[in-house]
This record gives C-alpha cells, sequence and structure tokens, in this order.
C-alpha cells in the first residue's frame, strides 16, 4: 500500500494546499474516503 | 561517554508516554520510571487540573517533552502565541531536549491535526531547515525531529527519506528522535528494507528512540500505538541501539491502554538491548 500523489513541478506551498483539502474532505455517507480529491482526480492506491 | 550534545549528554533509560488512565496508579504507587514523555500541547495551558498533574510529576520524575504540531515543514509560519506558550512550558518543565515531527500538518491557519509527510525534495529540506534552526534559537533548548510513519509518497521525491532526514538534520545542526516502528510501518507501506534506513541514520545525532506496537491490516500498517512492539521492530531497535550506543528510549501506548504495569514491562524490554550493547550480555536471549 502506497498511495502515490504527483508532486512534481508542484510549489511545495501548492501541494500543502491541495492536501489539506484533501485530507479535510467530508466522508462519504457510508464514512469511506472519497474516491476523488476536491480538483476532482482520482485517489489511486497502487496496491 | 552517554548521550550526545542533542540530548544533553543525558542517558535517561527507559521511559513511557505520560497517559491519563495512569494518573491514579503513578500518584499513588509512586513506581520507579527513569522517565516520562509529555505531549507539550496537552499542557499549554496557565492552570487547572493539568498544570497540577504536571507539577506533581516534575516533583518526583525526569520528564522530556514531545510535540505534536510543530510541523516543521509547514510553508506557513508557526503561531507566534502557540510558541510562547511552548517556550513557557520548556521553562517550567526543564527538558533537556525537545522533539516533535519530521512532516507538515498546517497550512495558511488550518490545522489538519495530522503528521503528514513530506515530498522529499530540496525545497522542502530548505523549509524544514529553516523552520527547525528558528524553533531552535527561539527555544533555546535542543531539538530532535522524528521521522514520522507514512501512508503515501509523492512521485516528485528526488531522495530517499532518510536521504531527507540526513540533509535536514545536517543543515539545521540538530538531533533526531528516532522511531523505530515507524520506520518499520513505512517500510511496509512503501516497500524498503528498513534496516538500510537505520544503517544510514547519523548515529551521533540520534538524542532518544521511539519504540511502539502497530496494527496490521491487509494492504498496509497502521501507526496506531495500541500494540506490544514486534520483534521485527525490536531487530531494528537492537540495531539501532549497536550503532547508537545507550539512548533515552520511550515506549508509546496511546490506545487500548492496558495497566500501567503492562506498559512499563514493555518498555522494560529495551533494557536487554541497551544492557547487550554495553556489554553486559553476551547475547539477547527471549
Amino acid at each position: 500500500m502506497s498511495t502515490q500523489t504527483a508532486s512534481q513541478s508542484m510549489s511545495l506551498a501548492e501541494l500543502q494546499r491541495q492536501m489539506a483539502a484533501a485530507v479535510m474532505a467530508p466522508l462519504t455517507a457510508d464514512e469511506d474516503m472519497r474516491a476523488n480529491a476536491p480538483d476532482g482526480r482520482a485517489i489511486t492506491d497502487r496496491s | 561517554m552517554s548521550g550526545n550534545r542533542f540530548n544533553a549528554y543525558q542517558d535517561h533509560g527507559v521511559g513511557i508516554g505520560l497517559r491519563i488512565p495512569h494518573y491514579n496508579h503513578i500518584f499513588s504507587k509512586k513506581p520507579v520510571v527513569d522517565w516520562f514523555e509529555i505531549i507539550s500541547e496537552n499542557f499549554m495551558c496557565d492552570a487547572g487540573r493539568p498544570m497540577a498533574v504536571l507539577d506533581q510529576i516534575l516533583e518526583q520524575y525526569r520528564v522530556v517533552q514531545h510535540g505534536v504540531s510543530m510541523y516543521f515543514g509547514s510553508v506557513t509560519e508557526p503561531d507566534p502565541e502557540h510558541m510562547k506558550r511552548l517556550k513557557t512550558l520548556v521553562r517550567r518543565t526543564g527538558t533537556p531536549w525537545l522533539s516533535d515531527h519530521l512532516c507538515w500538518g498546517s497550512v495558511d491557519g488550518a490545522y489538519t491535526h495530522d503528521l503528514l509527510p513530506l515530498p522529499y525534495t530540496w525545497e522542502a529540506v530548505e523549509r524544514t531547515v529553516a523552520r527547525v534552526k528558528q524553533v531552535q534559537d527561539y527555544l533555546e533548548i535542543p531539538i530532535a525531529v522524528e521521522n514520522v510513519s507514512s501512508y503515501a509518497a509523492f512521485t516528485g521525491s528526488e531522495m530517499t527519506e532518510w536521504e531527507f532526514l540526513n540533509e535536514v538534520v545536517e543543515r539545521a545542526d540538530c538531533g533526531i528522535l528516532f522511531d523505530v516502528n515507524n520506520v518499520y510501518v513505512s517500510s511496509v507501506n512503501h516497500e524498503f528494507d528498513p534496516m538500510e534506513y537505520v544503517n544510514a541514520v547519523p548515529a551521533h545525532r540520534v538524542a532518544q528512540i521511539h519504540i511502539a506496537g502497530h496494527s496490521k491490516y491487509e494492504k498496509y500498517i497502521l501507526d496506531t500505538h495500541d500494540h506490544p512492539v514486534i520483534d521485527p521492530v525490536w531487530q531494528l531497535y537492537d540495531r539501532a541501539i549497536e550503532r547508537c550506543g545507550r539512548t533515552p528510549t520511550l515506549l508509546e501506548w496511546d490506545d487500548h491502554i492496558p495497566t500501567f504495569d503492562e506498559v512499563h514491562a514493555e518498555a522494560l524490554k529495551a533494557n536487554r538491548y541497551l544492557r547487550k550493547h554495553s556489554g553486559e550480555l553476551a547475547e539477547v536471549s527471549r
């Protein structure tokens, strides 16, 4: 299990703003993580 | 000589985290404990029960502060009021060193209350080094940064986690709180050799070591601090002590907390390895 998150060509500040928004997004009604980040990109699991 | 300049040349021995379910036992039984680690944020107030408890503990025990919200890798500046309260607590406890995590967790005033991994980039090295130096200068005590367990990695990373740690501590001239359980957890989650990590850490900068248990799930390991330490983690600890020498060691147990005696007994298993590498035992036997 290791979620690969893109950070290339993104500043540290922008990465932290985007990741904070994703981390603090409400869970689904079933209390699961959302399948997509706030910007619409899929949150993938490479395992 | 045991110890180094990052732990004020202290040989603290083996401690445990100070946790509320153990208060009554500690105050009534007054057990012999080498030292307690406190979570700084639990005592950053002016009065009330937390401070009464702390003062009572300080009368009898050595205390070292460990923080969970410094976020050395965050791009936004730390809250000045938080820093001021932290310094007040540092003066009160007389902690010989202060540790917090090599991670980020807040941005633009929003706090995630999580220990989030950094991308291992040169930009993150520079940001983190600046923050560690800033905190070290302000608090006027040695700082030790702790490697975190992580569950996500970044495609843009330019080095390994241990290379990142080494760059930060060398440039900031700070110590390391080396968490061997976190090394194990991340090694499983990210598929690297944990012993390579242990062998790469600059031993002369290790101020303290954390040991803990964790929870294993189907696809990953979670750093839950709710189990005894497993053998592979003890093996990493064994090697760490072999490289670093006697190092203040702390068992973390934060959920499903058993009795004080059970937690303390688990922590004291570390003495086997401390003695082994002090030449008092030829071989560890379990």
